[in-house]
């Protein structure tokens, strides 16, 4: 079902997705307030390291017109050190008086737009992703763009290099194992230098980084030509990076996800069955009900690999 | 029935958690699971699409 939005979009409802159309949420109302010359307290409590990523461009956008005090899990600070933000790590917000929402003009929860909240909100292109707070206050989008990183050089690349990142935060979303396994045979097997990221579920045979913290991945992943995997926070890293990225989707929408990064592709998935893309079956209580989704299932190493070697060689 | 009854469901991450009835009836219930399809889904049924992405993209250098 087609319809036209609050904001003045077009924008399709999967069928039978519950939407109550009159109901007015705090939150539509913070992108239109004029934050000139105030004091603004930023909290992100939750998300991954993609949904910080996201984040990037509104904080910038709040930041060129306020005085902004950023307060998010300390792992994560350094995503925005390039900006000129007060940085607060989430753990100290409550213990220093000096961080207290009472000395800020105002406050804003910048809310996640995980899988089941951006299901919940797909309609609405403010609520649904954070990035549209950035286009909301300067009417354009940004692209995510992280700055200040410098290669850190890894031994014994090849010519052309992939990096694969195995695992995301949802089953759903994951690409199977044993997929990136025959995947990795395919690309080695045409010269190509491929790695894997995660130590836990590594590949047999297939060299992987180990584990580090996340503010190295950065330095880390530009050495490599392309990254290759389901939409997980590192994709969102890497495309904030300027890297080249073939984004896998099943559960999740492409076009939406990829939509302000330049030099992404994406594979999409789609099921008639399912109505997807999905969101991880709103209108099925936020679980798919294949669990491990048929849809990303269906995406072949082959129709991958294919991909990837037109990239490359573009 | 007992009002102590609890209820559960299945969250985003496929973990039982317990919830009210309220929340029970609305978001569970009321979701025909049977009717879903998806049950009976093949991988052979998936549509495979490649895309350009970045269809809104624009850099802090173009600003």
């Amino acid at each position: 079902m087609l319809i036209k939005n609050k904001y003045g979009r077009i924008v399709e409802i999967p069928d039978g997705m519950k939407h109550d159309f009159e109901k007015v949420d705090y939150r539509e109302e913070w992108p239109f307030r004029d934050y000139s010359g105030f004091s603004v307290l930023v909290v992100r409590k939750a998300g991954g390291l993609g949904d910080l990523v996201t984040m990037i461009p509104a904080v910038e956008s709040l930041s060129k017109i306020a005085s902004v005090s950023l307060a998010v899990p300390s792992d994560f600070l350094f995503l925005f050190s390039h900006l000129s933000v007060k940085l607060i790590p989430y753990k100290d917000f409550s213990d220093n008086s000096d961080n207290y929402i009472d000395v800020h003009d105002f406050f804003i929860d910048m809310f996640c737009p995980c899988g089941a909240h951006e299901a919940e909100c797909f309609y609405n292109p403010i609520k649904g992703r954070v990035e549209n707070f950035s286009e909301a206050l300067s009417q354009k989008p940004f692209s995510p763009q992280l700055k200040g990183f410098f290669k850190s050089p890894l031994k014994n690349l090849k010519e052309k290099n992939v990096l694969l990142p195995i695992k995301s935060n949802n089953i759903s979303k994951d690409w199977p194992k044993r997929h990136f396994f025959k995947l990795y045979f395919l690309l080695a097997d045409k010269g190509i230098g491929v790695y894997s990221i995660d130590s836990y579920r590594k590949m047999p045979e297939c060299p992987y980084l180990v584990k580090r913290k996340v503010n190295e991945l950065p330095s880390l992943a530009l050495n490599f030509d392309l990254v290759v995997g389901a939409d997980s926070g590192l994709m969102h890293l890497s495309a904030a990076l300027g890297i080249k990225t073939l984004w896998l989707f099943g559960p999740t929408n492409g076009d939406i996800t990829t939509r302000f990064y330049k030099d992404s592709f994406y594979i999409q998935a789609e099921m008639e069955k399912c109505k997807s893309p999905c969101y991880y079956s709103f209108i099925r209580g936020y679980r798919c009900s294949n669990k491990e989704g048929f849809c990303m299932d269906g995406i072949s190493p082959e129709f991958v690999a294919e991909k990837i070697f037109s990239l490359l060689h573009a | 029935m007992p009002d102590s009854q609890e209820f559960f469901i299945l969250n985003a991450y496929g973990r039982k958690v317990s919830v009210t009835k309220e929340y029970y009836d609305e978001y569970y219930l009321n979701i025909d699971i049977n009717n879903s399809q998806a049950t009976t889904t093949t991988p052979e049924e998936v549509n495979l699409d490649f895309h350009k992405g970045g269809n809104q993209a624009k850099s802090y250098a173009a600003d």
